[in-house]
């Protein structure tokens, strides 16, 4: 009876000021998100064509990154082969693929594309020879394609013929800087910054009626007289309490959450 | 100790994978759409002009590549092998100048769709038809139509999310299942017939005309024995949905076309070209001539009145003379 009131009102201020401490921490890593941690907004990644899967394509699911838009660069083995890149529906890529051996970005991790190799077939009729393609670029060493991202499931393919892969593709996604973290890591982080404070302050109102005439001091700790380190956190004690007295506020009801009196004698100590 | 020790190692190998995960999007479903886009289409038909450009001056029909395809691969084919013989030139057609597109909603293969415009120098309309037959083939012309007097093309339904195909033996709803409209045609090419469901058409009148002018000329003084059979041929056949509720339908038939001179009454002379094509100037035995012709049809919803032929083009493909 005597022990655990002593005890829980300490663990209520400490719990509030733990999360003081994380939502600033929060605060601060939002900060930073915004600031020095901020991500780039854009993702690259490269891949080289690997001997025996003759064109280097993307899932639906990869290429739809978020953001505004995907920019390709393939380069050929040789600068005088032509290269192909084309992007076009889903379905009909699939069905042109079949089961062409190929390396195929099913996503990315970091910096790194996450790649596997799919299909067995050597080779497949030269790309830029069907018409499967909603927007298709070729040339010469190289070449440059700028996707809009649009709706729909859709497919990359960079090629070469059908037969050789290409030396290196680059893919470069815009990213959608709106799905930062930071909104939510700010947002969490001043509410439990205000939901800290407003349970220390809670906490200090849990006085007991021997002390209640100098609860507006213990708000205000400025004007708390002889007391030196008022301005500092936490806030001057008051004299001991040793006993909870079960005296409400006169705003308040009674709540089962102590005075925090033990921590104070144990600050003071 | 253990369940603890556990508990740990779960809770760090879950926190590894969960930074491990690869990130990728969600793309929505595709919306409705045709199975080739404007820009895709217009596409096509730049490389078909460019294949014709490159194939009439060359009189080459291996210069067509995969780009003409079907009945016009087999019209074109003849057309360059009988110029190259009789060593005339033709003139390259030029660029299309497009009015309309006619794109089916997305599907299986084989793929198809519709340009209408004009030819320059050309004062008829004219209705190109291209088909895809697999993912793996280029769109190729298949027929190259030319829009009869006073037709014009009906409009195609849901023209932007794709028109609807319909299956070649899908009467419903249409006065005629569209492969029952092709062989309808056939018959009342083959008897000469009119009616037959079909309104009159010149195509109809000059087909017959010419078949009775030979039966006149050669049969008449019993120099020969003229026949004629019509077939649909086996090119395929395209049904699309007009906005009335009817069907558009596009097919092709084969006109197989007999001259079987009679023992003593002495040789059949040709014309250049069909003599060019069969390799002989003239015939004693018999002549089989094959021609293709591409049809479109214009097939009204059910009890809204005759089917209607709207444009058509016809082509000796071969020719044996002995």
């Amino acid at each position: 009876m005597t022990a655990l009131p002593r005890f829980r009102p300490a663990s209520a201020r400490l719990a509030a000021l733990a999360v003081i401490v994380a939502g600033a921490a929060l605060l601060l890593l939002a900060l930073a998100r915004i600031t020095v941690w901020a991500p780039s907004g854009t993702t690259t990644v490269r891949v080289a064509g690997q001997p025996g899967a003759a064109v280097v394509d993307t899932t639906p699911e990869a290429l739809a990154l978020d953001g505004p838009s995907v920019h390709v660069d393939v380069q050929a083995p040789d600068p005088r082969r032509t290269v192909f890149v084309g992007v076009g529906r889903a379905a009909d890529v699939d069905a042109y693929l079949g089961a062409a051996a190929r390396t195929e970005i099913t996503g990315v991790r970091g910096p790194d594309a996450v790649v596997t190799k799919v299909g067995t077939d050597a080779s497949l009729p030269e790309p830029a020879d069907v018409d499967v393609w909603a927007l298709a670029v070729t040339g010469r060493g190289g070449a440059r394609l700028d996707w809009p991202q649009a709706a729909g499931r859709w497919r990359l393919v960079a090629a070469v013929d059908g037969q050789t892969p290409p030396a290196q593709v680059i893919v470069t996604w815009q990213r959608d800087q709106s799905s930062s973290l930071a909104p939510a890591l700010c947002a969490v982080g001043g509410l439990l910054l205000v939901l800290g404070l407003a349970g220390l302050r809670a906490g200090r109102g849990r006085r007991p009626s021997a002390a209640a005439g100098r609860m507006a001091a213990d708000r205000s700790p400025a004007v708390v007289p002889g007391v030196g380190r008022a301005s500092e956190s936490p806030p001057p004690a008051p004299p001991t309490t040793p006993e909870w007295t079960s005296v409400p506020m006169d705003d308040e009801e009674p709540d089962e959450t102590p005075a925090p009196a033990p921590f104070r004698q144990d600050w003071r100590s | 100790m253990r369940r603890r020790d556990l508990l740990g190692a779960s809770l760090v190998a879950g926190l590894l994978a969960a930074c491990s995960q690869a990130e990728t999007g969600a793309p929505a479903a595709d919306p409705p759409h045709p199975g080739v886009l404007r820009g895709q289409a217009e596409h096509v038909l730049a490389e078909v002009d460019a294949a014709l450009a490159r194939a009439f001056p060359a009189r080459n029909p291996r210069l067509l590549g995969t780009r003409v395809v079907g009945p016009a691969a087999r019209q074109l084919t003849a057309r360059l092998n009988v110029a190259a013989t009789r060593k005339q030139t033709l003139p390259t057609p030029g660029r299309m100048s497009l009015q309309r597109l006619g794109l089916p909603a997305a599907g299986g293969w084989p793929r198809w769709f519709l340009a209408a415009g004009t030819l320059p120098g050309e004062p008829t309309p004219v209705l190109r038809v291209l088909r895809s037959i697999s993912p793996r083939d280029p769109y190729g012309l298949w027929g190259d139509l030319l829009l009869l007097p006073s037709a014009s093309l009906p409009d195609l339904a849901s023209p932007i999310t794709g028109t609807p195909m319909i299956d070649p033996d899908d009467g419903r709803g249409l006065v005629r299942s569209p492969s029952a409209v092709l062989a309808g045609y056939a018959h009342a090419l083959q008897a000469g017939s009119t009616g037959g469901g079909f309104a009159p058409d010149q195509f109809r009148e000059q087909v017959a005309g010419q078949e009775a002018a030979d039966r006149r000329t050669l049969g008449g003084p019993g120099i020969a024995e003229v026949s004629g059979v019509q077939r649909p041929s086996s090119d395929g056949l395209l049904a699309l949905r007009t906005e009335d509720g009817g069907a558009l339908v596009i097919g092709a038939l084969e006109q197989l076309y007999r001259v079987t001179v009679r023992p003593g009454k002495g040789q059949v002379r040709l014309d250049a070209d069909l003599a060019a094509l069969a390799g002989v100037p003239r015939v004693g035995r018999r002549l089989q001539r094959t021609a293709v012709e591409v049809l479109a049809f214009h097939v009204p919803a059910a009890g809204r009145g005759a089917i209607s032929l709207v444009a058509a083009t016809k082509g000796d493909v071969s020719a044996l003379g002995s």
